[in-house]
């Protein structure tokens, strides 16, 4: 397989022992974690910030620091990231906030309700919030041969690292929708296709008798034929 | 102090500054959650499933557009813009992963639990599907059946529609519906 771009590229990697399965598992196994959850569906419902850039604030953690960090604690790490770089919130007054509830962990959060922010969550919630864009005709068709493009670009994307390189067959065209590599970097939707393109893992893995279904923007693709 | 203690604050400084700043309110974020806590969730994935087991036609709609046949009963939105439904058969049995974050059908099935969106699930799912099936997960699957393992890496939100257990013919709907587990509209079990 090709070098991993960041840490959260795992499809495959290497290292990792048994899933820990428990069909009871809570959702949150704290109220911070339901908190965080909260928040960022909060602020990503008034557009602090797009999807594609809170995924890429977690990518960017340092692989040792992502892996030694539980899910809703690197949210936490895109939330702090995020409100901080694109100046919402003063990186030193967070700081200081922080010491403040340490100082004082009995202390509430406290202000003025918005249930008209609650009105406006339960229209996304309903309407959802598809990247759905028209765009070119589709270049590739069902049943065509495509190979994933070799190298990424440095920044976000969202071609994982396994099939890179690898020959796949289109399944299904889907819609065309913005593409999370300018998207995230706030250099535009840049719409383009997506396929469903089916990999053999004898091919990828070297070993194997199952097929990985990859969805891909057309730009990650290039005719294999 | 622990590391929960700091987190705790960490949280709690991001929520009152926004609060403070009027971006959000002090009873959006519990709100919000509360949707997820109690609205939202498998049941729902779970009436679809049975729907397609007593309706041909339904089943027929839903597996060739996921989306329009889930809004029939009123089920779509947020993380489920584009809902794509896969069928699992004696002889190919699919399975759900992200192995680049968490997506995931939430307005069939709710939030990921756990396990889903554990590195280990999004490392070797993909790679080694039967042995984790059948380790991990106690579903030992034959030879002859056919893995297909679906990564959710762009838009589409899959969930999987399992066989229809033996001896329920004369169950209803909603009986039925009482079945279908999460983890079988995952492919990591059947029923």
């Amino acid at each position: 397989m090709g070098d991993m771009d960041g840490p959260h590229d795992l499809g495959g990697a290497p290292g990792f022992g048994p899933v820990r399965f428990d069909p009871d598992d809570p959702l949150f196994s704290s109220d911070w974690e339901r908190k965080v959850f909260g928040l960022t569906m909060a602020t990503s419902t008034i557009s602090l910030y797009n999807r594609d850039e809170n995924r890429h604030a977690r990518e960017r953690m340092p692989v040792e620091e992502y892996r030694s960090t539980g899910y809703f604690e690197q949210w936490l790490v895109a939330l702090e990231t995020n409100l901080t770089e694109l100046g919402v919130l003063d990186a030193a007054a967070v700081r200081e906030r922080v010491a403040e509830f340490l100082d004082e962990p009995g202390r509430e959060v406290r202000g003025k309700d918005r249930p008209e922010l609650f009105e406006l969550f339960r229209d996304t919630l309903e309407f959802g919030a598809s990247l759905e864009r028209p765009a070119a005709p589709p270049r590739f068709a069902v049943g065509s041969r495509v190979r994933a493009v070799r190298d990424a670009k440095p920044g976000h994307t969202r071609l994982p690292a396994y099939v890179r390189g690898h020959v796949g067959v289109v399944r299904r065209v889907d819609g065309a929708f913005v593409l999370p590599d300018t998207n995230a970097h706030h250099e535009g939707e840049n719409p383009e296709n997506t396929y469903n393109v089916g990999f053999s893992a004898r091919d990828v893995w070297g070993k194997g008798d199952h097929e990985v279904l990859v969805d891909v923007w057309e730009s990650y693709l290039e005719p294999a034929d | 102090m622990s590391d929960e203690a700091e987190l705790r604050a960490r949280v709690k400084a991001l929520e009152s500054l926004l609060v403070e700043r009027g971006l959000i309110g002090a009873d959006t974020v519990d709100q919000i959650v509360e949707v997820y806590e109690s609205e939202i969730g498998p049941l729902l994935g779970a009436k679809v499933v049975a729907r397609a087991w007593v309706d041909p036609g339904f089943k027929e709609r839903l597996l060739s557009d996921a989306t329009a046949a889930c809004g029939e009963l009123g089920i779509g939105g947020l993380q489920g813009e584009q809902l794509v439904a896969v069928e699992n058969t004696d002889s190919v049995h699919n399975v759900v992963v992200c192995t680049l974050c968490s997506c995931y059908p939430w307005p069939v099935l709710g939030i990921p639990p756990n396990w889903y969106k554990s590195p280990e699930y999004r490392a070797r799912m993909v790679a080694e599907p039967r042995r984790v099936l059948a380790e991990d997960f106690g579903l030992p699957l034959g030879e002859d059946v056919e893995i297909r393992v679906q990564d959710s890496s762009a838009e589409m939100r899959y969930f999987t529609v399992p066989q229809r257990p033996a001896g329920t013919e004369d169950w209803d709907e909603e009986r039925l519906a009482g079945v279908v587990t999460r983890e079988s509209m995952v492919g990591v079990a059947v029923l």
